[in-house]
């Protein structure tokens, strides 16, 4: 469904995975590759977009981001920067920064892809692996030759 | 269950996950990453292998009175980077020693070296004031050899900046920490350089600081004498640190000054 406001911004409806629906500018939503591909085949005329991958909650932060964006242009560079660095602390955790980078992921908005994972690289840097593992529940599956392999990458012995 | 307690990385497509990896900014974190599990390991390309050192076959120098001395010189050029190596571990004991300017910061577990990677793959650390590698018997030094998955390996840089003013910055720091002097000391600084473990810059009237990398505690070694327009340089020789000033103005004169540390 398409509908157009007073300033004759066309607008459209996104439904994510759990039914809820959100009514954003064309603009906004065009932010997404993949929406704005699909507004460029007609899919958008005959209702609401569909977005089975991404649920509500994840969804409207996407779509905060891509508000964001659409309306600053290059000159607010800085406090764009600004405002993305609030952005991903709002996030939260890695749980929700994952959702959210696999939502970047499937709509293919590069800015926020790049800026979700530089986020979670950020929070990588200076652990140590079973750190990593402990804090984000990741099972260690190496076999005993390949843990040695991997103890082997790791050393730095003198000469 | 909440779908929130699962574990969510295992979901992640590799190529996310190599995106990630993308992000991280040392070889260190990198192979820190692919060392976490199966899924991450695959998805991150191995490192490529990396060596810094490479011979030069250089004409002799012609001293024109020896003869001798005019063999083939053998030279190697070498890269190094300055890492500051500390246990993971421990990163909170010397986060406490910092916050406590007073303490013994010597006690702090934390290495600046200069590291190099061999053709073997094997890594070299040597003394940032020396050109030999420090050996493992010089010492309770190093460890004889590093996991990288129990250290933080980091570095550090200090400029001096055009209208000499010295800032310095720590891997991991958002921005440069200016070193800030009391006016007393305000002279431009001319030259810097790292020694035992501290940095050092020597300013136009010849006072000299150190500055602690951990603490970024700041120390007059040397006090001003007179300001003057000669050049200054901190010069490492023997396993210390010396100054020398060129005196422009009366051409050829050099003095030196041993700092004593």
């Amino acid at each position: 469904m398409s509908i157009t406001t007073e300033n004759n911004e066309k607008m459209i409806t996104l439904m994510s995975s759990d039914g809820e629906e959100f009514v954003v500018e064309e603009a906004v939503a065009a932010q997404s590759q993949t929406i704005k591909h699909l507004i460029e085949d007609g899919c958008s005329t005959e209702g609401s977009i569909p977005l089975p991958n991404v649920t509500g909650r994840v969804l409207s932060e996407v779509i905060q981001y891509c508000k964001k964006h659409s309306s600053s242009d290059d000159k607010e560079e800085k406090e764009l920067e600004a405002w993305d660095a609030e952005f991903v602390k709002a996030a939260d955790d890695h749980v929700a920064l994952t959702d959210l980078m696999m939502a970047a992921n499937f709509l293919d908005i590069k800015g926020l892809l790049d800026l979700v994972a530089q986020t979670l690289a950020n929070m990588i840097t200076g652990k140590s692996p079973e750190e990593v593992r402990r804090m984000w529940n990741i099972k260690n599956d190496f076999t005993p030759e390949e843990a040695e392999k991997v103890r082997k990458e790791n050393q730095w012995a003198f000469e | 269950m909440d779908s929130r307690d699962e574990p969510r990385w295992c979901a992640l497509a590799s190529d996310l996950i190599r995106k990630i990896s993308g992000h991280l900014d040392t070889q260190c974190d990198i192979r820190r990453f692919r060392s976490v599990c199966r899924s991450w390991r695959s998805s991150t390309l191995p490192l490529p292998p990396k060596t810094t050192t490479s011979v030069l076959h250089l004409p002799g120098f012609d001293l024109g009175e020896d003869d001798n001395n005019t063999n083939n010189s053998h030279c190697t050029l070498t890269e190094s980077t300055v890492y500051c190596i500390e246990p993971l571990s421990k990163r909170n004991t010397a986060a406490a020693a910092a916050d406590h300017p007073g303490s013994n910061t010597n006690t702090t577990p934390c290495w600046v070296v200069r590291v190099q990677f061999s053709e073997s793959g094997t890594v070299i650390f040597k003394d940032l004031a020396s050109p030999y590698p420090i050996r493992a018997a010089d010492a309770q030094l190093l460890p004889k050899e590093l996991d990288l998955r129990d250290y933080e390996v980091r570095f550090m840089v200090m400029v001096l900046k055009k209208y000499g003013d010295l800032a310095i910055w720590r891997f991991g720091d958002d921005r440069w920490t200016n070193i800030e002097l009391t006016p007393w000391e305000d002279f431009p600084f001319h030259c810097i350089a790292y020694h035992k473990g501290k940095f050092y810059a020597v300013d136009e009237a010849g006072g000299t600081i150190s500055v602690d990398p951990v603490s970024l505690e700041i120390h007059q070694v040397v006090h001003p004498m007179h300001p003057s327009h000669c050049d200054k340089y901190l010069v490492q020789a023997f396993g210390d640190l010396f100054f020398s000033g060129l005196l422009l103005l009366c051409a050829r004169g050099l003095a030196v000054w041993a700092l004593g540390i």
